[in-house]
């Protein structure tokens, strides 16, 4: 049984492999030892991209090479078919790393999601880093600590600056069981409670790093399920000294009346337990001790 | 009513009302004008002898604050326009005003469309109990607001709003025109992408038919790619910089301080500001990049992000992954070569090719390269900087 999604069972394509982000991403994840089998790119069956056949449609890889999983880099007004074609063709895992999704399309392929049982992760977010399996995603493989029993989780709604937490984790010496980028969307598919699920169930995950952003309620839920964990948390809000109402890159990163601030997401995680920290370097310190 | 954090397009009352006319729903006939004469002239085309005057702003409240004129003749049309014409209302300038012919209200009925995203549900909201105030409409002992859930992309059939309605057990409305004025909504909001469409009121006139008095549409930007339409009122609706941003492929905040700030992903821009602020330092403004970082697109943004004149420093904080980070240094160079003034710019740049990167930088004068992980070292020499 994978502890994140993935393990060697895993045979994923990548669909939009043939774009130029899809076609550099997969040569990094295949570089990582990614289980990849194939790629998808409607009216590009035949072509062989990073060694992968590509097929014109996720059925043809499912039938052909026996996909399960697949990684999502189509162009944002396409995306929601791309999703519901994956989620038809039975796959388990879906990795949304397209941004700019119309929120309307990701609510639909959410709902779509849910009703068939399959893992959404994203859209608009890095994906998952498993050492020792791989990656679906862009996460640069070059930041991780791999080769620990043991170690910590991250999970984070922010790319670039969930990297530099994991870096800063790597330097000080604490490996990563997993880390997993849930996007900067008001609208995710796979939330911060899911993925602290898998953390607390996993027996080599010793801590947990939560790096979140205002905006929205997901802290917020987050906290709720913290305070039934066993495992010490360290969380990051970025955005204290953001003026409210304005838009800071991540559709999500908003502050509304009534909502969504960071005062509020840090008094509800601490009162779950959670150890904040004020900058990315000082996580590291923070979780040791907790670890203690 | 509350709804999610996305980022929205707020549509004028005049063009929400045309679009959503073509839908079939019942709009008051009338036409936006900018001058006083040509709401006079308006009111003309329109016949009969009593009109609404409404200022063209994005936001609510408007009501109250004078913004909304009722007038008995063409006279006090062109009086009404007059007065709102070119002043300031809650915030903004009226450049236009909406002339409607006024129509005989017998109730008021609020209804709504609104994308959850808590719920991930499209909610048909509904309240018979009239007034302006949805928000502060309380539940009581009589429930006031009806909500049907229903799942996104799915097609809504009038015959379960009809069954919904039924619920509501009201008396006075016809409720199989209502049915089908809410159906109508629900298709226009999915067709528009709009994360809300309210019509409050929704007027039930003295002789039984309705009316979409006032309306409020808010569009997800995202899904301006296939509204053509409004992607070009959008595209009007934007500062010059804010333009040139977008043709960019950068999100672009202008802000109160005094740093320019360029950073790779949000979440890093948000902690960079709270690390500016930690150390006393203001920003000016503040850019992402987004993923595709190449040398034309940084060079744009530095030029961007320098030109307001109140910047005096500089931080860039890029994440490159598999970007060539030796790109983003020409990029930096280039438009370096082209902005005046001896300003700071601190410069930590991981990534793909960051050693070269680097080596280019540390020749260029007032640049700082910060060669660490850590964002605050970066933070913390700008502030000695700017000292």
């Amino acid at each position: 049984m994978a502890a994140f999604w993935v393990d060697k069972s895993t045979r994923a394509i990548v669909q939009g492999i043939t774009g130029r982000v899809g076609q550099a991403q997969t040569h990094w994840m295949l570089a990582a030892g990614t289980p990849l089998v194939a790629g998808v790119t409607p009216g590009r069956g035949g072509q062989v991209v990073e060694g992968l056949p590509v097929y014109d449609t996720v059925a043809d890889a499912v039938w052909k090479d026996g996909a399960n999983a697949s990684v999502i880099f189509v162009p944002a007004m396409v995306a929601r078919d791309a999703v519901i074609e994956a989620i038809g063709g039975g796959l388990q895992l879906i990795v949304v790393v397209t941004e700019h999704i119309p929120m309307r399309d990701t609510m639909e392929f959410k709902a779509r999601a849910r009703c068939a049982g399959v893992t959404v992760i994203g859209p608009n977010c890095p994906g998952l880093f498993v050492p020792g399996v791989g990656k679906l995603g862009i996460m640069p493989a070059s930041i991780f600590r791999v080769g620990t029993p043991e170690g910590v989780g991250v999970v984070g709604r922010s790319a670039t600056l969930s990297y530099e937490v994991i870096a800063n984790l790597a330097e000080a010496g604490l490996g990563q069981t997993a880390a997993i980028g849930i996007g900067g969307d008001p609208v995710v598919c796979t939330e911060f409670v899911e993925v602290l699920k898998l953390f607390e169930a996993d027996p080599a995950t010793k801590g947990v790093v939560l790096v979140g952003e205002i905006g929205g309620s997901a802290e917020e839920r987050a906290a709720e399920f913290i305070a039934t964990m066993s495992k010490p948390v360290v969380a990051l809000i970025a955005g204290r000294a953001v003026p409210p109402g304005r838009r800071f890159g991540h559709a999500g990163a908003i502050i509304r009346a009534g909502g969504g601030g960071a005062e509020q997401k840090i008094k509800a995680l601490r009162e779950a337990g959670v150890t904040i920290a004020e900058t990315p370097s000082q996580i590291p310190g923070l979780l040791k001790q907790r670890l203690k | 009513m509350r709804h999610t954090e996305v980022v929205v397009l707020i549509v004028s009352e005049d063009l929400a009302k045309r679009l959503l006319s073509s839908y079939g729903l019942p709009v008051p006939p009338g036409q936006a004008a900018q001058t006083p004469n040509a709401a006079a002239a308006i009111a003309q085309m329109l016949g009969g002898s009593s009109f609404v005057v409404k200022a063209l702003i994005p936001v609510g409240g408007r009501g109250k604050a004078g913004g909304v004129k009722l007038c008995a003749s063409i006279e006090s049309v062109t009086e009404a326009a007059q007065v709102l014409l070119g002043h300031d209302l809650l915030g903004y300038r009226v450049d236009r005003v909406l002339v409607e012919k006024a129509l005989p209200i017998a109730q008021e009925i609020y209804a709504g469309v609104v994308a959850n995203s808590a719920t991930n549900r499209i909610d048909m909201v509904v309240s018979f109990a009239g007034g302006i105030e949805i928000e502060n409409a309380s539940q009581g002992n009589n429930q006031v607001i009806w909500q049907l859930p229903v799942e996104p992309g799915d097609v809504l059939p009038v015959h379960r709003v009809r069954q919904w309605l039924r619920q509501t057990r009201v008396e006075d409305v016809n409720l199989e025109a209502l049915a089908s004025v809410l159906v109508a909504l629900y298709r226009a909001a999915a067709d528009l992408d709009a994360v809300l469409l309210e019509i409050n009121p929704l007027a039930v006139l003295t002789d039984g038919t309705l009316a979409l008095l006032d309306c409020k549409l808010e569009i997800d930007d995202n899904g301006l790619p296939r509204q053509p339409e409004l992607a070009e009122v959008y595209r009007q609706s934007l500062s010059s910089r804010e333009l040139r941003a977008r043709d960019l492929g950068v999100s672009y905040v202008p802000l109160e301080g005094d740093i320019g700030v360029i950073t790779s992903g949000a979440g890093m821009g948000m902690c960079t500001l709270d690390l500016l602020k930690q150390h006393g330092l203001a920003p000016a403004n503040f850019l992402d990049t987004g993923g595709a970082i190449s040398e034309a697109l940084v060079q744009g943004a530095l030029e961007l992000i320098m030109e307001p004149p109140q910047v005096r420093g500089v931080i860039i904080n890029l994440y490159g992954g598999i970007n060539r980070m030796l790109e983003a240094s020409k990029g930096i160079v280039a438009a370096l070569h082209t902005i005046s003034g001896n300003r700071p710019l601190v410069v930590k740049i991981l990534g793909n090719q960051q050693e070269e990167a680097w080596a280019l930088l540390e020749t260029v004068l007032n640049v700082h390269v910060i060669r660490v992980v850590q964002t605050e070292d970066a933070v913390s020499t700008l502030a000695e900087l700017m000292r």
